[in-house]
């Protein structure tokens, strides 16, 4: 009689492999959500070239003036402005005349701000050619 | 006697293992990796509405902070040498953008300035940094 002892080979339990594909989508899409690109933003323009000093044939009724002085204040024409006008003004003189190039004079002891807040509102007012130059003082 | 050779099953390699040394390698390389940055100056930007997204790859920054102080590649350099750093950038990419990261209180003759050394190696496609700004009222 042989005791046929059936020794029932238990499989050995496994670390369940399924589960690590699992973890790695988790922290792969983790990563997609969670990544920032450096986002830069900013006024494009197109410098006027040549030296200055050297003006481009221009008609004067084609330019329109605006000026940021040195106390950091805008003028048009010798009118004290707002700046918030400006946009509004240099949108109608565009429409007037759809040939105007729009210049922005800048005093040299102006803040840069200045410029940049009044190159906003022309942007803002769609004006299609703006230059920048700096007033002699 | 019939002994049927159990065929055993080979003893394979545990691949239970195998996850926990590629999370090891992942987090080693996650804690040690380092993009380039460029630190620049500190700056307050000034803030403009119409602040587009610019394209970041063809940029070259030129950092001023309020001090009037000029930075390229992290590096305070002279405004004499802008024109020297500026041309080999050129050169290597002839549609360079330059990004002014200016602080909106420096004094624009500085700015003037600057301009003027990029308009003498025709460095003329300009981008003015900005915060993007809310319209006011």
């Amino acid at each position: 009689m042989g005791l046929l002892a059936k020794k029932k080979r238990r499989p050995a339990p496994e670390i369940g492999n399924a589960t690590v594909a699992d973890i790695s989508f988790l922290l792969l899409i983790f990563f997609i959500v969670s990544t920032v690109f450096n986002e830069e933003l900013g006024l494009p323009l197109i410098l006027p070239s040549g030296e200055s000093g050297q003006a481009a044939q221009v008609s004067r009724k084609n330019v329109l003036e605006i000026k940021a002085n040195a106390d950091n204040t805008v003028s048009v024409k010798g009118v004290p402005t707002r700046v918030q006008d400006v946009r509004r003004i240099a949108k109608e003189a565009q429409d007037v005349n759809p040939k105007l190039i729009v210049v922005i004079q800048t005093a040299p002891q102006a803040q840069y701000g200045v410029m940049i807040d009044i190159l906003d509102e022309l942007k803002l007012a769609e004006i299609k050619k703006i230059s920048i130059k700096m007033s002699e003082d | 006697m019939n002994i049927e050779k159990k065929p055993r099953p080979k003893p394979g390699i545990p691949t239970a293992t195998m996850g926990d040394i590629v999370f090891l390698l992942l987090i080693f390389f996650m804690a040690t990796t380092i993009f380039k940055q460029e630190n620049g100056l500190d700056v307050t930007l000034p803030r403009a509405e119409a602040s587009k997204k610019q394209n970041n790859e063809q940029l070259a920054n030129i950092w001023v902070d309020q001090k009037g102080r000029v930075s390229i590649n992290d590096k305070l350099i002279y405004l004499s040498d802008v024109q020297n750093v500026m041309k080999r950038r050129l050169e290597s990419n002839p549609l360079l953008i330059v990004s002014f990261k200016a602080d909106s209180r420096v004094r624009y003759e500085i700015m003037n300035s600057i301009m003027e050394e990029l308009k003498a190696i025709n460095a003329v496609r300009v981008v003015f940094s900005s915060d993007v700004e809310t319209a006011t009222p």
